[in-house]
């Protein structure tokens, strides 16, 4: 099965739509494709207002950037949608991005090596194709 | 003798996204009842503001009574309206690190440098480390 979403091709990021699910409820929220990003980061102020905080965390993480070295932590979430797929659970990064930024997290290679993927970036569009099939 | 204050909530009535951000420039908004045009993608026809703030946090706190009604609750960010596109294509950097996370760094009227000699680089914005 193949999904396709539309992005504007005139932004500077990718950005789609997304949405992620806990134990208080789910949030629709701002996301950028990111291709170079081993894994799915999403803002801590999101993963707290759906049920989640630290002391759920599989684990700390350390991120090192160029100018700092950051904590956050992964976390598996009931369920996170993007791109016209679900799949539950699924773990994320918890990171604190730039309050400037203004997209609440990043869709990473950790969730779209499931599938094959191609970015049509002249016609602002994705194309996802599911290898297996994804949990109900 | 004590004063309680009662907040009610608040929520809009419908409006298109391109209502949204006019009323709400530059603005983090929470969004109920959006009438997607298709599922996966963002586009709405209407939706429902029950929260708006300039920081991330501050929508999301006020949308909380709303946890109860809707399920659902959209978080996004408004845009200008007229000038965004190119606007935003100014305002960002991203630096790509080995074996790490990339970051996102606000480009409006900073001057960054990056030295790549040697065997670490190190970013400045302007000319501080």
């Amino acid at each position: 099965m193949t999904r396709t979403t539309a992005f504007s091709p005139r932004r500077d990021l990718i950005y789609v739509s997304g949405a992620i699910e806990g134990p208080r409820g789910a949030t629709e929220l701002s996301l950028i494709v990111d291709t170079g990003a081993t894994h799915t980061i999403i803002v801590p102020e999101i993963l707290d207002e759906i049920g989640y905080s630290a002391r759920d965390g599989l684990r700390r993480s350390d991120i090192t950037t160029a100018i700092s070295r950051e904590q956050g932590y992964t976390l598996q979430v009931a369920r996170f949608a993007t791109l016209g797929f679900a799949i539950d659970p699924f773990i994320v990064h918890v990171f604190d991005l730039e309050e400037a930024s203004r997209f609440d997290g990043l869709v990473g290679l950790n969730f779209l090596r499931l599938f094959n993927y191609e970015v049509r970036s002249a016609e602002g569009r994705i194309l996802l194709e599911n290898l297996a099939p994804l949990a109900a | 003798m004590q004063a309680a204050m009662t907040i009610t909530p608040t929520i809009s009535k419908p409006l298109t996204w391109k209502e949204i951000c006019q009323r709400y420039p530059d603005e983090w908004v929470c969004l109920v009842e959006i009438d997607r045009i298709e599922p996966q993608n963002f586009e709405f026809r209407t939706a429902r503001v029950v929260s708006h703030g300039k920081t991330r946090r501050e929508p999301l706190d006020q949308a909380r009574p709303w946890r109860e009604h809707y399920k659902t609750i959209g978080h996004y960010f408004t845009e200008r309206g007229d000038t965004n596109a190119e606007r935003a294509a100014l305002e960002f950097v991203r630096i790509d690190i080995p074996m790490g996370m990339p970051l996102f760094l606000p480009l409006h009227g900073v001057e960054v440098s990056i030295d790549v000699s040697g065997d670490s680089f190190t970013v400045e914005l302007d000319g501080e480390p």
